[in-house]
């Protein structure tokens, strides 16, 4: 079975190897061949690692390799996401709309040096095991850049260790990156307390105190979210919230300047960066959501014709398939 | 560069990709691994817990040390930091007659519970600023809100009610229930909240999945401040 996996990763590392040096290779078909080839191997394969030493591959075959169409969907997604950030890099940026509360990073981060106040950035309450935490550093590194450029003093309580050290690192490159790594004060980026609401009464105090002139909330939020968006809203700062925690949208909406909604989230980073790989991985998380949109469709269309018609039974296989 | 750059993204990429094996493929010993990982992971939060407190206590003390504005508020924190450590240590957090188990009962869960209690009035004070019909959608928001609202407690179906009565020779009688607010606020909640919820809940999630792809190929590298 080793043997097995270490061909089946040299297959896969020389095609990518292969397909990745061939410059326009995306315009003639050889990108298609490779990626039909790793496909080809990897459905080959799994199975095969999913079956090592187990006899009874013949009574069991659907538990030893569960979540098949999970499976099938993330290689369509891979697939698209590569092939569009492939076709960004040889052609032109994708078109990306206005989103309001990326464009006012700058000037948020503008007021907040113009008024002589710091910025308050909080990245969730969760830990980095968590992709909105993830989400948010990368929003945090250009936030803490123009920070740098306009020597605004950056301030940022944390709720874990592990998020505090990522943090402290994302915000020193930023710093280097602007020129400045003179401005950069570690003592800014801190631990307050693993509690939830421990972390809420430290940085409505702090807000208070310090009167942040601008504050960031980029992350996953739960209860305390309405009571950070409130207290900054009463002490006059701009606010730019985004998480993807659907529950929490309304407060952020109703409390925040901009808010950032779910997959905004996620694309902030590439849209204040601009790097044509990451502009690609947008259009080609929209083509997936198309797909997703138009098998919802097929599923509905299905599931109505086998109501109504229980004849077409066969639909049923269709419908079935999305059951995990 | 390779230890700053390289490796961190190699590493996510190996535990990024266990994970999903494992996922995909019932196998004892991608199991085994899965859970040695997490373990891993465990071990190395806890101790970045440890350094967040000694950063912590730096922190602070610097801020007492220079007598900066605020700085009795520092004090305090370290005060009960030590205390709450101290008397943790030496009598363990599971008995409950200890003084450590007093001060969990007695004064951190009231804290927490106010600040929750804090709620009440943000939530009060933020739809008194977002329901405000100053067009077709904010109308809209209000309507549904009060509708809901009213929903939610037993004097709005006794109020609806009596109305329902008194126009009742005019309404047919298969839409003198459903006109009942609690009627209406499950029917919102169940059908256009859900809606809504699942739409932003999908696309939220496909973004994650793209945004997890980038990070584990390493095409996103500004979570730990790479370029």
């Amino acid at each position: 079975m080793l043997l097995d996996v270490l061909d089946f990763s040299f297959i896969v590392i020389s095609r990518v190897s292969v397909w990745k040096g061939e410059p326009g290779c995306f315009v003639t078909m050889k990108i298609w061949r490779n990626i039909a080839v790793v496909l080809f191997y990897l459905l080959q394969f799994v199975p095969m690692l999913a079956f090592a030493g187990d006899a009874n591959i013949a009574i069991q075959p659907v538990e030893v390799f569960p979540h098949s169409n999970v499976f099938i969907a993330l290689v369509v997604v891979v697939v698209i996401f590569f092939w569009s950030s492939q076709a960004t890099i040889k052609g032109k940026k994708p078109y990306i709309r206005r989103i309001a509360g990326l464009l006012a990073v700058e000037e948020a981060v503008g007021r907040a040096t113009e008024m002589g106040k710091p910025v308050l950035f909080v990245a969730g309450i969760e830990d980095v095991d968590n992709v909105q935490t993830l989400a948010g550093l990368s929003v945090l590194s250009h936030v803490a850049e123009k920070c740098a450029q306009y020597d605004t003093p950056l301030m940022m309580p944390n709720r874990y260790g592990v998020t505090m050290i990522t943090a402290q690192e994302v915000v020193k490159e930023s710093y280097l990156r602007a020129g400045r790594p003179d401005a950069f004060k570690q003592d800014n980026i801190y631990f307050v307390s693993s509690d939830q609401f421990a972390l809420v009464a430290h940085t409505d105090g702090l807000m208070v105190r310090e009167e942040t002139a601008a504050n960031f909330y980029m992350g996953s939020f739960y209860a305390e979210s309405l009571i950070l968006a409130e207290t900054g809203n009463t002490t006059g700062a701009i606010q730019i919230a985004g998480t993807a925690n659907a529950h929490q949208l309304p407060f952020f909406v109703a409390a925040c300047d901009y808010t950032l909604i779910g997959e905004e989230l996620y694309a902030a980073s590439a849209y204040l960066s601009q790097d044509p790989k990451q502009l690609g991985g947008i259009r080609g998380q929209d083509i997936s959501k198309l797909l997703l949109i138009a098998s919802i469709a097929i599923g509905v269309i299905c599931v109505t014709l086998v109501s109504k018609f229980p004849e077409l039974s066969a639909l049923k296989y269709f419908t079935g398939w999305f059951n995990s | 560069m390779l230890f700053k750059r390289q490796i961190p993204v190699f590493l996510a990429f190996l535990g990024g990709f266990i994970m999903l094996l494992d996922y995909f493929i019932a196998n004892p010993e991608l199991a085994k691994i899965r859970e040695s990982l997490i373990n891993w992971a465990r071990i190395g939060f806890t101790f970045a817990t440890f350094i967040g407190v000694i950063n912590l206590v730096f922190v602070n003390f610097k801020k007492v040390a220079r007598q900066t504005p605020g700085w009795g508020f520092n004090l305090v924190l370290l005060l009960f930091l030590f205390v709450t450590m101290g008397f943790g240590f030496a009598q363990g957090p599971y008995s409950e007659t200890t003084f450590y188990r007093w001060m969990y009962n007695n004064v951190y869960s009231h804290c927490s519970a106010t600040m929750f209690g804090l709620l009440t009035f943000f939530i009060a004070s933020a739809a008194f600023r977002a329901f405000r019909a100053k067009n077709f959608e904010a109308t809209l928001l209000l309507l549904t809100a009060i509708v809901v609202m009213i929903g939610n407690v037993p004097i709005g179906d006794f109020l609806a009610q009596k109305i329902i009565n008194h126009i009742s020779s005019v309404l047919p009688s298969y839409l003198q229930d459903k006109l009942l607010p609690s009627y209406l606020q499950v029917k919102i909640m169940e059908i256009a909240v859900t809606a809504g919820q699942r739409a932003i809940l999908m696309a939220a999630t496909i973004g994650l999945v793209v945004f997890s792809i980038k990070i584990l190929s390493g095409v996103d590298r500004s979570y730990f401040g790479g370029d």
